[in-house]
C-alpha cells in the first residue's frame, strides 16, 4: 500500500488502522521525501508493540508504479527474526548468529546503508557463514544526495552503516539481471580503495573515464556534470558463465578517484558498460521471468528492488520497465502484493558463487 | 582474467588474507560456489592434511583430510584435475556439503598442500589447456603460501624469544631489588647488633665493679646474648656476602695464586679456630703450578667448605686433595660426616637451603651457595659427591 502522509501521525495512525495477523510485520520502505520523522514513529510504533522493519530509499514501488515521495507499507508473514550488523565502516565485520532450522526455506532480506564502504566485505562474510542455507534479497537504502545519514530502521532504531537482516521463513524465488552491455575493455582497476577506483591502467582513474565516454560520445564529463553522464557508463566485472557484477561510479573524489557503489577489489579487470533502453528493459523482464519460472503458488509478497540509476538512465521509460516485469509476474502469479524500492546497490543470492553486492540491477523476488 | 589472478597474489604475508584474496577472486571471476585449500601435517601423528581456509566456511565440514584419500591420490599422479559429476571419481572426491551435480577443479600446491573449488553451474569443464595455464598462477599461489608459512614461524619465534627477554630483564630486576633490600636490611641490622653486644659486655664490667660474681644468672644471660648476636652476625655477613656474589657486575680480580700456600693459609685459620684437636689434612698429586684466579673468591669458596667439613663430621680429620691435571687443577674437600641424601644433593647449593637433619647444628644455608657463585666467577665448577650418613666430597676445578 502507498501512502502520502502530510506527517508522522498520519502515518503512525494509517498503520494502527492496518490490523497485522499475528504472524505478520510491517515492512515499511520510506523514500527520501516522506514527511516524516522516522525516530517518532519508531517510538510510537514501539509503544504499541507494533512490529516493523524497514529502510529509506532514493524512491518506493507499488504495484507497478515508483514514488519519490512517500511511504510503501507491505507485511510480511513468518518474519523469524531481525539482525542490525552495525560498523559497515569498520574492516572487521561480525555476522550474528540466526536462528535457522536446518531444512526449512529461509529467506534474508535485507537492507544495507548503500553508501557505507564494506557492503561486499559484509555480504561475503554473511555468505561464508550460512552459505545457501538462506536466501539472501535485498538492497542499499541511502539518499540520491549521497550524503551519509541513518536509513535503516527497526525497532531498535534508526541506523548508519549498518545492515537489516530480516530472516523470514518462506521459499523465496528470485531472478537477477541487468541488461549492460560492454563497451570498452579491459581496463585494470591498478588502483583502488574499497570503493573507490582511484586508478585504472596506472592512470588517474577520472581521465582514463574520461577519455573513453568522449570516444564515444563526444561528451566531456566533468566533476560538475559528473552523475548525468556517468549513470550511462558502469563498469562490469567479469563472470563466467553469468552477467558481469556492475559498479557504478556516481561521484568523484578530490584525488579524481571514481566513488562507486560497492567495493571494487584492487587490480580487477573491468570492461566499461553501455546501456541501451531495449536491453534493459528486456533483462528486467528477464528477471521477472526467471523468478516466477519455478514457482508453484501464488506468491505471498513480491519485492521489487531495481537501482536507482535505471531510472534515472531510463527516465521516462521506467515506468516501461515496471509494466513488463508486471506483465511477465502475471503470467505465474497475482501482483497486487508487489512492493520495493529504487536503491543505491541491490543484493540476491541468484545465481552461484559468492553473495554480490549488484548495481544498476533489477531483482525480483517472490515470497511464497 | 589471469593478469587479475596473478594479483591476487601475495598481497599479505599473513596466511588467510593470502588465501583469501586469490581464492574470492578465483570464486568471483570463475563463478565457483566453493573453495577450500588444505595444507600438509608436519607431524605424522597428524591427518595428513588440514583445512586451513574455506569459502562459505558452513559448506566445508570436512576438517581433515587422510593420505589414502582418493583425492590425494589423484593428485599425486596429476597435479590438476576438472572432474564432472558426470565422471566415475566425482563421488569419491566430495568432502562439502550440498554438492549433487557439477565440476570439482583440484590443484595440487607443489609440496605443501591442495586447493579445490566446486561449482554447481559450469557449463564447459576446465580443459587441459586451462588447467595448463591455471597451473602456472597455482604454482605462484604455492609459493606465496610457503612464504606466509616461514612468516608465521619466524613471528612466533621471535614472539617467543622478545617474552623470554623480557621475562629474563623481569627477573633480573626482581633479583637486583632483593639483593639491594637484602644488603640494605643487613647494614641496618648492624648497628643496633653492635650496640646489643657492648651494652651485654658492659652490664659484665657492671657487675665486675660491683662485684656481683657471686651472681651466676647475669653472666649466662650476657653469654647467651653474645651467642645469639654472633649467630646473626653471622647470618647478616652471609647475607651481605650473598648479596655481593649476585650482584652482575662483581668484579673478579685474577691473579697469580699458588694454591697450595692459600690452603697452608686456611689451615692456619682453622687449627687457630678448632678446639677438639681436629685438624685439615692437605695431600697434594702432582706438580705444583700456579693458577690465575681471584685468591679472595677461591679462598672464600674453600673456606666455606672446610667449615662445613669440620661442622658436619664429628671424629674424622677432613681432607683436601690437591690434584694437578693437565689443564685444570682439581680441589677435593672430604669428610667422612653425616652425608647428603639424593635431594638434599639436589638441593644443595640452593641458597637459604638446610637439610632438616641439621637444624641443631649453626648457620644460615647460604655458604654453599655462596661457594658455588665464587668458583663460578674464578670460571670454575663445582660438584658434590655424597653418600648418606657417610662420606661427602666437594670437588672445584679450576683452569690453570
Amino acid at each position: 500500500m502507498y501512502i502520502y502522509p502530510i506527517n508522522t501521525q498520519e502515518l503512525y495512525q494509517v498503520l494502527l488502522k492496518e490490523e497485522l495477523l499475528e504472524n505478520e510485520t510491517f515492512c515499511l520502505y520510506f523514500s527520501e521525501k516522506s514527511n516524516v520523522e522516522i525516530t517518532e514513529l519508531i517510538t510510537l510504533l514501539n509503544d504499541n508493540e507494533i512490529p516493523f522493519f524497514g529502510a529509506v530509499f532514493p524512491a518506493v514501488i507499488d504495484n507497478g508504479k515508483h514514488y519519490e515521495e512517500g511511504v510503501v507499507i507491505s507485511k510480511i508473514k513468518n518474519v523469524i527474526s531481525t539482525h542490525l550488523i552495525q560498523g559497515l565502516d569498520q574492516n572487521e565485520i561480525t555476522i550474528p548468529e540466526f536462528d535457522i532450522t536446518p531444512g526449512k526455506n529461509y529467506c534474508a532480506l535485507t537492507f544495507v546503508d548503500g553508501l557505507a564502504p564494506n557492503i561486499s566485505l559484509f555480504l561475503s562474510e554473511m555468505y561464508d557463514k550460512y552459505g545457501k542455507s538462506i536466501s539472501y534479497l535485498g538492497g542499499g537504502a541511502g539518499s540520491l544526495s549521497f550524503i551519509q545519514k541513518p536509513c535503516v530502521l527497526f525497532n531498535q532504531g534508526f541506523h548508519q552503516n549498518a545492515a537489516l537482516v530480516v530472516i523470514i521463513e518462506t521459499q523465496v524465488h528470485l531472478g537477477v539481471t541487468h541488461g549492460w552491455q560492454k563497451l570498452k575493455g579491459p581496463l585494470v582497476a591498478t588502483k583502488t580503495n574499497k570503493n573507490v577506483i582511484e586508478e585504472i591502467n596506472w592512470e588517474p582513474a577520472l581521465s582514463v573515464y574520461q577519455k573513453c565516454i568522449l570516444e564515444d560520445s563526444g561528451k566531456v564529463i566533468t566533476r560538475d556534470n559528473f552523475f548525468s553522464i556517468a549513470k550511462g557508463y558502469p563498469f562490469g566485472m567479469h563472470k563466467e558463465y553469468s552477467e558481469c557484477i556492475v559498479r557504478d561510479p556516481i561521484a568523484t573524489d578530490e584525488n579524481s578517484g571514481l566513488i562507486c557503489v560497492g567495493e571494487v577489489p584492487e587490480n580487477t579487470v573491468l570492461d566499461l558498460l553501455k546501456g541501451e533502453r531495449s536491453s534493459l528493459i528486456e533483462a528486467a523482464k528477464n528477471a521477472a521471468k526467471i523468478s516466477r519460472s519455478a514457482i508453484t503458488s501464488q506468491a505471498n509478497n513480491i519485492i521489487l528492488i531495481d537501482c536507482i540509476s535505471r531510472t534515472l538512465f531510463l527516465e521516462e521509460y521506467f515506468e516501461e520497465e515496471l509494466a513488463v516485469i508486471g506483465s511477465e509476474l502475471r503470467k505465474s502469479t497475482k501482483t497486487e502484493s508487489l512492493t520495493g524500492a529504487l536503491t543505491l546497490g541491490e543484493i540476491s543470492s541468484y545465481g552461484n558463487g559468492n553473495l554480490e553486492f549488484f548495481n544498476k540491477s533489477t531483482v525480483v523476488g517472490l515470497l511464497e | 582474467m589471469l593478469y587479475e589472478l596473478v594479483l591476487s597474489i601475495g598481497r599479505s604475508l599473513d596466511l588467510s588474507e593470502n588465501i583469501n584474496s586469490f581464492m574470492k577472486t578465483f570464486m568471483t571471476r570463475k563463478n565457483y560456489e566453493v573453495g577450500a585449500v588444505y595444507l600438509k601435517q608436519k607431524r605424522k601423528s597428524q591427518p595428513a592434511y588440514k583445512l586451513v581456509l574455506a569459502h562459505p566456511e558452513v559448506r566445508v565440514p570436512t576438517k581433515n583430510i587422510g593420505a589414502n584419500h582418493k583425492l590425494v591420490q589423484m593428485l599425486e599422479e596429476n597435479p590438476g584435475l576438472a572432474i564432472s559429476s558426470t565422471e566415475e571419481n566425482f563421488d569419491a572426491l566430495i568432502t562439502e556439503s550440498g554438492v549433487i551435480e557439477g565440476e570439482f577443479l583440484v590443484f595440487r600446491l607443489k609440496e605443501i598442500g591442495f586447493i579445490k573449488f566446486y561449482s554447481s553451474v559450469r557449463k564447459n569443464k576446465f580443459s587441459k589447456l586451462e588447467i595448463n595455464q591455471m597451473y602456472t598462477v597455482i604454482d605462484i599461489f604455492a609459493v606465496s603460501i610457503a612464504a606466509c608459512l616461514d612468516h608465521k614461524r619466524l613471528l612466533f619465534e621471535a614472539r617467543k624469544r622478545e617474552k623470554a627477554e623480557i621475562a629474563l630483564i623481569a627477573e633480573k630486576k626482581l633479583h637486583q631489588e632483593r639483593t639491594s633490600f637484602v644488603s640494605a636490611v643487613s647494614h641496618q641490622f648492624r648497628t643496633p647488633l653492635a650496640i646489643i653486644q657492648s651494652n651485654a659486655d658492659l652490664l659484665n664490667m657492671v657487675l665486675a665493679k660491683m662485684n656481683m660474681h657471686d651472681n651466676i644468672q647475669i653472666p649466662k644471660i650476657t653469654t647467651r646474648i653474645n651467642s645469639e648476636i654472633d649467630k646473626m652476625v653471622e647470618l647478616m655477613n652471609d647475607l651481605l656476602e650473598t648479596g655481593k656474589m649476585s650482584q652482575e657486575d662483581i668484579e673478579v680480580k685474577k691473579q697469580d695464586v699458588n694454591i697450595e700456600s692459600l690452603l697452608n693459609d686456611i689451615n692456619r685459620n682453622v687449627k687457630m679456630i678448632q678446639k677438639d684437636g681436629r685438624f685439615l689434612a692437605i695431600n697434594v698429586q702432582g706438580k705444583n703450578k700456579n693458577i690465575t684466579t681471584d685468591p679472595l673468591l677461591i679462598g672464600n669458596a674453600l673456606n666455606n667448605l672446610i667449615s662445613n667439613a669440620f661442622k658436619y663430621s664429628n671424629d674424622s680429620n677432613p681432607r683436601v686433595d690437591v690434584i694437578y691435571l693437565n689443564a685444570t687443577v682439581q680441589l677435593q674437600i672430604k669428610d667422612e660426616g653425616i652425608g647428603l641424601s639424593p635431594s638434599e644433593k639436589k638441593n644443595i647449593f640452593k641458597p637459604f637451603y638446610r637439610s632438616d637433619k641439621v637444624q641443631n647444628v649453626p648457620g644460615t644455608g647460604l655458604g654453599l651457595s655462596i661457594a658455588k657463585r665464587c668458583v663460578e666467577l674464578c670460571s670454575g665448577t663445582i660438584q658434590v659427591e655424597s653418600t648418606a650418613n657417610e662420606s661427602t666430597t666437594f670437588t672445584i676445578e679450576l683452569p690453570y
